[in-house]
């Protein structure tokens, strides 16, 4: 983009500045038209750049590499480089060792290495493990990123005019990563925006529950209502049903001092079993499902393209709530008291901050967010909620707002590599055999080099941070504090 | 340093291009030609030492004997049932069997969405039928009937003063009600046949998870009097039966032979409660493998069948009366010919 200041031309930007309030009003309506008409066509674009994400890597150097003959070439490329990619070195070394160390644990629990080494040939059993590990991470990488080479005769396919389906069916696995991400995202923004405002919210899982059953009711009731209000309404209704849940632990806190770890574990359990008899009993469809009915059509988050490619505008609504939290944090006003009150409730009370009031926002607020895990996962994909709807998501969210540093686009990024270990896991059992297990062990090995990267720097003889990485978000404080 | 980072990113780029493209066309030990069955389960687990694992052993026996490659994937939550159903579907694999009731809206919608793929799923049936979609369903209560009388005639033994049996239940779904019901409909029976007074009590938990609990409870019921236990939900009832151990009383499994998944308290099992999954999830596939699925009904597990049974006496075989064994053979055959009610 050209910088306003220096260009001597009226730029586009200026343009638009320079319009009356009503006709930017009638160019963004104008603009979000045309996104939704051809929102279709967006996402499948998306699916297909994720699928050949080397490919869309390689254009997108070439097309800096053709910007920076202009600015001078190489040095000036080199310092956007490293500018841009220094903050993504850790975790993407994060994550490659852990995958290492994933393959290792993979190879070591592999029966046929074994009875391979049993009979005392040691080559043949390594080999058998080398080749089952290669299968394993095919299948998982297929999973989740989908087969290149199929994606790419799918597009022939679908140019020589032989229909949409095979391209569908061959970006299912990129769908499948952002589908799974949806819940992380929304669930871990929850915990980031908690460990700004200085509360651990232990309890994103039972409000994960609450904002799904609320929206549920509200979609499978009010027959006749047309879609553009229904689904609003059950989606506003479920999250912020969740918020006053969880601000219940943010009063208790500010009043009687009850610490939220405490408050929010015992609601989760107040959560659970209240559905467990709510969904085997007076919310049940049909006897002996423990079930409810399924929503009306027009509270359904529609989905963007057919079977199999199940991406739903639930993950549209978690990138806008990912972009108005990173906003509310960090330019809006009550925003800042938040983080103020989050850093040092003792300073922020002695500069006039109401730090009781900021404990029940931080709360509702983020309850809304876990809510909205919920409420997506409800209109989005089961489109009813049944017994065992539990899915450890609020539990994950915890490692993932560490993980993304409690910064939404750390949480955004955090929950898109969760969106591919998970998708990628059932066709890794599926195919090789391998645990979904494995997958978890890997999550795990991630956060702990992210959350210790000097493991990584000395790994890789990395330099030292930068003043920006070395940036301290306070999570949690102990007791009583 | 820095152009190190950059040639390793490089080289995981090209080894993420190679891996995917050099992916497999069939899924590990399958042969071309293997009918492929795979299964879904829900979200406890392929060890679940229950219904999921037990239905996992009959797809191995299948994988074993017949010309069947089988997998499964576990389901981690209830999002995920339809894409993991979607998975196997999507890898043309020709019969999908899913694992409990709680994988019924899923198998519904994606048995419509596959028409050509067949499907079963444990412990449902629909009404009205889908032409792809097989039921399979135990009548357990044919089987928990004779262990209640059984476990009264057990009780009358031991402690003629005060003769009681109880029950340790999981949540109170019709699944678990149909164990218990006919299981004190068989104390019924043996007080009306005998004209004694064996009571039954028992508590439903609420929870599959929870050993402690089922124990906690179970101990209070031992301090009621209760001389037999019947453990029925998954862990919490072996913490059910982990309480008579210890109290030295006796117990009756659940689902599958617990004398043999359970090495701690297998010597108080007068007998186990057998739902064989494993037998039906074998004569289904192996329908399936000789061409011969049928859609659209129900395969019912009955006494007769073999898809519910009693397990051995085990230790108890001399201790038991033979009159009492007799008493049970009869009963049995009394149910397979349909003369006497379940109370189910």
């Amino acid at each position: 983009m050209a910088e306003p200041g220096t260009s001597p031309k009226p730029t586009f930007r200026h343009l638009v500045t320079a319009l009356p309030r009503w006709a930017r009003l009638a160019l963004a309506a104008v603009l979000l038209g045309v996104i939704l008409a051809v929102s279709k066509w967006l996402v499948l674009v998306l699916l297909v750049a994720l699928g050949l994400w080397p490919l869309v890597l390689l254009l997108g150097l070439l097309a800096l590499a053709a910007i920076s003959a202009r600015h001078g070439g190489w040095p000036w490329m080199r310092d956007r480089l490293t500018s841009r990619l220094s903050g993504l070195v850790v975790p993407v070394l994060s994550v490659i060792t852990a995958l290492l160390i994933g393959a290792i644990i993979l190879i070591l629990t592999d029966q046929a290495v074994y009875r391979a080494w049993g009979e005392g040939r040691v080559g043949a059993g390594l080999g058998a493990g080398m080749a089952n590990l290669v299968r394993a991470y095919a299948a998982l990488y297929q999973g989740a990123l989908g087969d290149p080479i199929r994606i790419l005769g799918a597009i022939g396919y679908w140019l020589n005019g032989d229909g949409l389906q095979p391209l569908l069916n061959s970006v299912r696995g990129p769908s499948d990563t952002l589908v799974q991400s949806v819940p992380y995202i929304f669930a871990g923004l929850a915990v980031a925006l908690g460990f700004r405002g200085g509360l651990f919210n232990i309890g994103a899982e039972g409000q994960i529950g609450v904002g799904w059953l609320a929206a549920v009711l509200v979609g499978m009731s009010f027959s006749g209502l047309p879609a553009v209000i229904h689904l609003p309404l059950a989606i506003v209704v479920g999250a912020i049903t969740a918020g006053l849940w969880a601000a219940v632990a943010g009063f208790l806190k500010a009043r009687t001092g009850a610490h939220e770890v405490i408050t929010t574990i015992m609601l989760n359990y107040v959560v659970f079993r209240l559905s467990d008899w709510l969904l085997c009993g007076p919310l049940e469809a049909v006897r002996g499902t423990c079930r409810t009915r399924d929503i009306l059509s027009s509270a359904v988050l529609p989905r963007f393209l057919d079977h199999p490619v199940t991406l739903h505008w639930g993950f549209v609504l978690a990138i806008a709530a990912a972009a108005a939290t990173g906003w509310f944090l960090f330019r809006s006003t009550w925003g800042f008291e938040l983080r103020t009150v989050g850093a040092n409730p003792n300073a922020a009370r002695y500069g006039g901050m109401n730090v009781a009031k900021n404990y029940v926002l931080a709360m509702f607020l983020s309850g809304c967010l876990a809510g909205l895990a919920g409420v997506s996962q409800g209109l989005g994909i089961t489109r009813n909620i049944a017994l065992g709807f539990r899915s450890g998501y609020g539990f994950d969210s915890i490692a993932l707002a560490l993980l993304g540093k409690s910064h939404p686009v750390g949480v955004v990024g955090a929950s898109l590599l969760f969106g591919v270990l998970r998708a990628g896991a059932s066709r890794m059992q599926s195919v090789a055999g391998i645990p979904t297990e494995i997958v978890q062990i890997v999550q795990s090995l991630v956060i702990i080099f992210i959350a210790a990267p000097a493991i990584i720097r000395a790994l890789y003889r990395l330099r030292q941070a930068r003043r920006d990485e070395a940036e301290v978000v306070v999570f949690s404080r102990g007791w009583g504090a | 340093m820095r152009k190190s980072v950059g040639l390793l990113m490089a080289g995981i780029m090209v080894l993420a291009m190679v891996l995917a493209s050099c992916g497999p066309a069939l899924p590990e030990g399958c042969k071309r030609g293997d009918v492929k069955v795979g299964m879904v389960s829900d979200v406890g687990g392929i060890d679940d030492a229950s219904f999921n694992q037990n239905t996992w052993e009959g797809l191995k026996m299948a994988d074993e004997k017949l010309d069947v490659c089988a997998k499964f994937i576990e389901s981690q939550a209830q999002a995920d049932y339809e894409k993991n159903i979607t998975e196997f579907a999507e890898q043309e694999y020709d019969l999908i069997i899913t694992v409990g009731f709680l994988l019924g809206d899923a198998t519904e919608k994606m048995g419509k969405q596959y028409p050509k793929v067949n499907f079963g799923i444990i412990d449902y049936a629909y009404d009205p039928p889908i032409p792809n979609v097989k039921g399979i369903v135990f009548n357990v209560d044919e089987a928990a009937f004779p262990i209640g009388y059984l476990a009264a005639g057990w009780a009358v033994l031991k402690d003629p003063a005060d003769p009681q049996i109880g029950y340790v239940g999981g949540m109170q779904i019709p699944p678990v009600e149909q164990f218990i019901v006919a299981y004190a409909a068989g104390a019924a029976y043996y007080n009306q046949q005998k004209g004694t007074n064996v009571l039954v009590k028992g508590v439903y938990v609420g929870d599959f998870e929870a050993p402690d609990q089922g124990k906690i409870q179970g101990n209070s019921l031992i301090d009621e009097g209760v001389d037999v236990i019947f453990g029925v939900g998954g862990k919490t009832g072996n913490g059910g039966l982990t309480a008579a151990k210890e109290r030295g009383k006796w117990g009756v499994g659940v689902d599958v032979d617990q004398y043999f998944t359970l090495p701690n308290e297998k010597d108080i099992l007068i007998t186990s409660c057998m739902k064989r999954l494993d037998n039906a999830v074998y004569s289904v596939v192996e329908s399936a493998a000789q061409g011969k699925f049928t859609g659209g009904d129900v395969y019912v597990g009955t006494l007769s069948n073999n898809g519910v049974g009693l397990a051995p006496y085990h230790d108890f075989d001399n201790q038991i009366p033979a009159d009492l064994k007799a008493e049970i053979d009869a009963i049995v055959q009394g149910i397979i010919a349909g003369s006497i009610p379940t109370g189910w």
